[in-house]
């Protein structure tokens, strides 16, 4: 089983956001920038299912600028076995990088896609549905616990009510929440030897 | 908000915190702090918290050793815990030179009173555990350090001095600040405050701050990043099993830190590369700021510190801080008084701020309220650096400072970075001469000078090195022939007008040279009767004088002169450093050599010891100078600088046949300890009274009144706890005195060298050394430690070469 992870570069969360002088965005300008939380999550969950077994490989993938790359590094730190980039520079929204992701998945064929529930930046919290809307695949969001079956996934969630169980055959989209699991820390040997790492 | 107080400080990070609570101790109460954001918002909020005792200033070392005391008994005073783990602190060593490092701090740490010891590799191991030590030569401990809780510090701080009446404006951005009569005013979001004295404490903001009064104050931040691991199975064993701490490791070689934290470890290196940041300052918002982290540029530590400590590449990395840590060039704080501006104060650049902030505080409050510090702050000095420090030379050299934080402290260590920056115009003169180059005040000055095929390159060291050979030579050829020397770094300058004669007379202890052309060598005490700054004085008219000073405290000197002066106009200063230059001609064919070049008359009875004339040297006019700093015959050529290469191609010309070679700075030194000369900042120093240093024949108290004749007599009535005396050292096969070298008698220290050098004249290596009075007799046996081996030394009796100065007066 494949599983590709999408994640995002975002201002690091300890970060005091400020507005740039004209008004036309936020300082991004040597800021700390890091991976976005539930995206590590989602990282996180798939090497689990890996080291159970069930998976054979992950596919770590990052749709922006340069730096974004940092990303993928640390995805592949922590245990993705490839990393894709695709390099856009500005502002990109949900829209394009669900058509990016379609894309990327008709190529690689993965099993499941994993992403955060929404990025911690924008909030939109759009791509993941819009994902399987373009792919037309069952969609499960706010996975707060995902059990893996034959053909199908059992997967918990976070709903304003309370929990939700619901089950999705694969392929499928999860979008997961940041009770899913306790990402887990890169080792500096990891760290410098996914640096060094072409994808 | 109050509307008046004495003092404002701006800034509260844990310096300006520290400063307000010491001015509060010391019955300050009228005090208040001004932070535009929350107290350590700015760099002290990310410190790694470190308290290195370890520094290889005597200034900075009293300072660090001040805080490391304070702290621990911060939380009796205040009832705030601030988080001080006594852990101590490994230094490790796997060459050498660093072991020579180590030995030459060790004299500084027992000179001032703080513990060291020295460990085998097999020690380090028993304490470090974790740590790989095949590869090791030694270590150094420091049992009394360790480190604390940054923001509890301040916390704690900003208690004890609230508790004594101070007060604290958070949230309040100061706008602007203008002098008014004798104090100033500072401008704020939430209103004026008018206060007497205004200290400076705003750390990334200190350029921005140096701004609005007008000051270019030498600072830039660099980034500086620390690792923090989760925890390590290995470290929460021991902490299970009650085991101690391991203390705070650093590995110099690989140029890093490492601590306990939480059952992991964290990790900071000092890298190459680090860039300044926060060049124009940060944003008016920027508050609890950190930045990307960037691991590929400490790789090469990263690496080492896993070699060192495998179990640190064993887990995670939980975080990674990169923060601005503010950098001076030469890596030490700015504390002390601004220049040409009254009570305005400057405590900026730390780049160990939590360590230096509780001794900047302490000296700050002694020199604001008491109007001198209590110890030596020359290290430390706003006025130790000038107008060369552009932004972009700042940038350069603080970049530099910050990967140099490890780097093995040679004596003779000369920092590449910005140079060349400000050259005399007989450099490249002297650089096909063989020239090895220091710097001095931004100045290009001539160290050695390479002959005989050898490198035209410097090569530090502890010990004798590959210059000792050519200063040898150079030293021999002063004694013999005769030497050129380029001083036109000195400091120079012009006081002159009607009041001139009753000012210098008070501002100095000696007498001034009454006949015009005549010259005296005066000094300038602090109002402690400490002495500040040493003057050559040359009577130019009746109300007119010429004062040279050393280049590296120009701004220092002519601070304090302008300080000083009567702003009614009565006298006038004006600085000439960069308008002359300085050609040393000295040795005892000097004379011959000045007859050849000039038509002027250089015998003795008509150009003595001691006088100055104006001479043609051929084409150019020159203010010749008879007096030296080597103790031959010999003269000063001060002249207007665009001669300068005229001057010194007659010279070189003339000298040809009398054997005239140049000599640098460091056969200067050899040539000055044989005569037993001071120097400011070693033998003179604000610490030490003048007849301390051996100043009697410069000091008349009966002359008059001048600056610090009070105190100097009470201070004589008390009595003096220091002589300073020659001394030769015996058996030294490879390394001499450097300076802060522990005197013993009997095993227990009882004075400390102030300098040394071999003396190749006497054929001896010889120290200068402040010992207990009782001890400073001709002929008395001490011994004295160079890079850890004791030696037997004997007082000499001063000016070991040449006594009577007959050739001087030749």
């Amino acid at each position: 089983m494949k599983i590709l992870v999408a994640v995002k570069r975002v201002i690091d969360y300890n970060v005091q956001i400020r507005v740039k002088e004209d008004g036309s965005g936020v300082v991004t300008d040597n800021v700390k920038m890091s991976t976005n939380p539930p995206d590590d999550n989602a990282i996180e969950e798939a090497v689990k299912i890996k080291e159970s077994g069930k998976a054979t490989e992950i596919i770590a993938v990052t749709v922006g600028e340069e730096k974004a790359q940092e990303t993928v590094r640390k995805a592949l730190a922590v245990g993705a076995d490839r990393g894709i980039h695709v390099k856009v520079d500005g502002i990109i929204e949900p829209l394009a990088v669900s058509k990016i992701l379609k894309k990327i998945v008709e190529k690689e064929n993965p099993d499941l896609v994993f992403m955060g529930k929404q990025a911690i930046d924008d909030d939109c919290n759009q791509t993941g549905q819009m994902l399987a809307a373009h792919l037309n695949w069952p969609q499960a969001t706010f996975a707060s616990k995902i059990e893996v079956n034959d053909q199908s996934l059992q997967v918990t969630r976070e709903v304003d009510e309370g929990l939700e169980t619901i089950e999705v055959n694969t392929p499928a989209i999860v979008t997961c929440d940041l009770r899913l699991n306790e990402p887990r820390y890169a080792s500096l040997p990891n760290i410098m030897k996914a640096k060094k790492k072409t994808y | 908000m109050k509307s008046k107080a004495k003092v404002v400080v701006v800034g509260g990070g844990v310096v300006g915190v520290s400063a307000l609570y010491h001015l509060a101790k010391k019955g300050w109460s009228d005090v208040v702090l001004i932070e535009r954001k929350e107290l350590t918002s700015g760099s002290t909020w990310h410190a790694a918290g470190l308290l290195p005792l370890f520094n290889m200033s005597y200034s900075v070392g009293q300072l660090h050793k001040y805080a490391v005391n304070l702290y621990k008994s911060l939380e009796e005073e205040t009832g705030k815990n601030v988080g001080f783990s006594v852990v101590s602190n490994i230094r490790l060593a796997n060459n050498k030179d660093r072991m020579d490092e180590y030995h030459q701090y060790a004299g500084v740490a027992k000179t001032i009173g703080v513990d060291v010891k020295f460990l085998t590799p097999d020690q380090v191991k028993e304490i470090w555990p974790l740590c790989h030590t095949d590869d090791l030569i030694g270590a150094i401990q420091h049992p009394e350090d360790g480190y604390i809780q940054p923001a509890d510090l301040t916390q704690a701080l900003a208690t004890g001095a609230r508790n004594r009446g101070a007060e604290i404006y958070r949230n309040t951005t100061v706008l602007a600040m203008k002098q008014n009569k004798d104090g100033w005013v500072v401008e704020t979001d939430k209103g004026s405050i008018e206060c007497e004295h205004v200290i400076s404490c705003s750390g990334n903001f200190a350029r921005q701050t140096g701004k609005m009064v007008g000051l270019d104050i030498p600072v830039i931040p660099v980034e500086h990043q620390y690792i923090v691991t989760e925890p390590h199975p290995e470290i929460q064993k021991r902490k299970k099993e009650g085991l101690p701490e391991m203390g705070v490791l650093r590995d110099s070689d690989s140029r890093w830190y490492m601590r306990e934290e939480a059952g992991g470890l964290i990790l900071g290196p000092y890298e190459d590369g680090a860039p300044a940041c926060y060049v124009d300052g940060p944003s008016k918002e920027s508050e609890y700021e950190l930045f990307q982290e960037d691991l590929d540029r400490l790789a090469p530590h990263i690496e080492g510190a896993i070699h060192r400590v495998p179990a640190f590449g064993e887990v995670g990395v939980k975080k990674v801080y990169n923060g601005a840590i503010c950098y001076t060039p030469d890596g030490n704080p700015i504390v002390g008084p601004a220049w040409g501006l009254k009570n305005f104060w400057i405590n900026e650049g730390h780049s160990f701020g939590i360590t230096a902030a509780g001794g900047a505080g302490w000296q700050l409050a002694e020199w604001i309220v008491d109007g001198e510090p209590t110890i030596d702050m020359l290290g430390v000095e706003p006025r130790r650096y000038g107008d060369y420090c552009s932004k972009s030379y700042l940038k350069e050299k603080n970049e530099e400072a910050y990967s140099h934080v490890f780097i093995t402290h040679f004596p003779d260590e000369e920092r590449p970075a910005a140079r060349p920056l400000r050259t005399a115009p007989c450099y490249d003169r002297m650089k096909n001469l063989g020239a090895v180059f220091g710097q001095k005040f931004g100045w290009e000055r001539p160290n050695f000078f390479a002959t005989d095929g050898m490198e035209q390159k410097d090569d530090w060291s502890f010990r004798r090195s590959n210059w000792f050979k050519a200063v040898e030579k150079e030293c021999k050829n002063v004694k013999e022939n005769v030497g050129l020397l380029d001083m036109t770094a000195f400091a120079k300058c012009r006081i002159k007008g009607p009041g001139a004669e009753e000012f210098l007379d008070k501002l100095v202890a000696n007498k001034l040279p009454k006949k015009v052309g005549r010259i005296n060598l005066c000094h300038a005490l602090n109002t402690k009767g400490g002495v500040h700054s040493e003057f050559t004085i040359m009577r130019e008219s009746e109300n007119s004088f010429y004062l040279v000073s050393a280049g590296a405290y120009q701004r220092l000197d002519h601070d304090w002169i302008f300080g000083w002066m009567p702003k009614d106009g009565s006298v006038q200063f004006e600085n000439l450093t960069n308008s002359k230059g300085v050609l040393v001609v000295s040795g005892p064919k000097a004379r011959e050599l000045m007859q050849r070049v000039s038509n002027d008359d250089f015998s003795n009875e008509n150009f003595k010891w001691l006088s100055a004339k104006q001479v043609d040297v051929g084409f150019a006019p020159v203010n010749a100078m008879r007096v030296n700093f080597v103790g031959e015959l010999g003269w000063e050529l001060h002249h207007p600088i665009e001669y300068q290469n005229h001057i010194f191609d007659k010279l070189m010309d003339a000298g040809q046949d009398l054997g005239l070679k140049p000599y640098g700075i460091r056969a200067m030194n050899s040539l000055r300890v044989e005569k037993s000369y001071k120097l400011v900042g070693t033998e003179l120093s604000i610490e030490y009274s003048p007849y301390e240093s051996g100043l009697d024949r410069f000091i008349h108290p009966n002359k008059g009144s001048f600056i610090g004749l009070d105190a100097l007599n009470k201070w004589r009535e008390k009595g003096f706890d220091n002589k300073l005396v020659t001394l030769e050292v015996h058996e030294t096969s490879d390394a001499d005195v450097l300076g802060n070298n522990p005197i013993y008698e009997n095993g227990s220290v009882v004075g400390r060298a102030t300098g040394g050098d071999f003396g190749f004249r006497l054929g001896k290596s010889i120290a200068l050394g402040m010992v207990k009075p009782e001890l400073a007799n001709v002929g008395q046996k001490l011994r004295i430690d160079i890079l850890g081996k004791m030696h037997e030394a004997t007082i000499l009796e001063e000016s070991p070469y040449d006594a009577e100065n007959k050739l001087l007066r030749a």
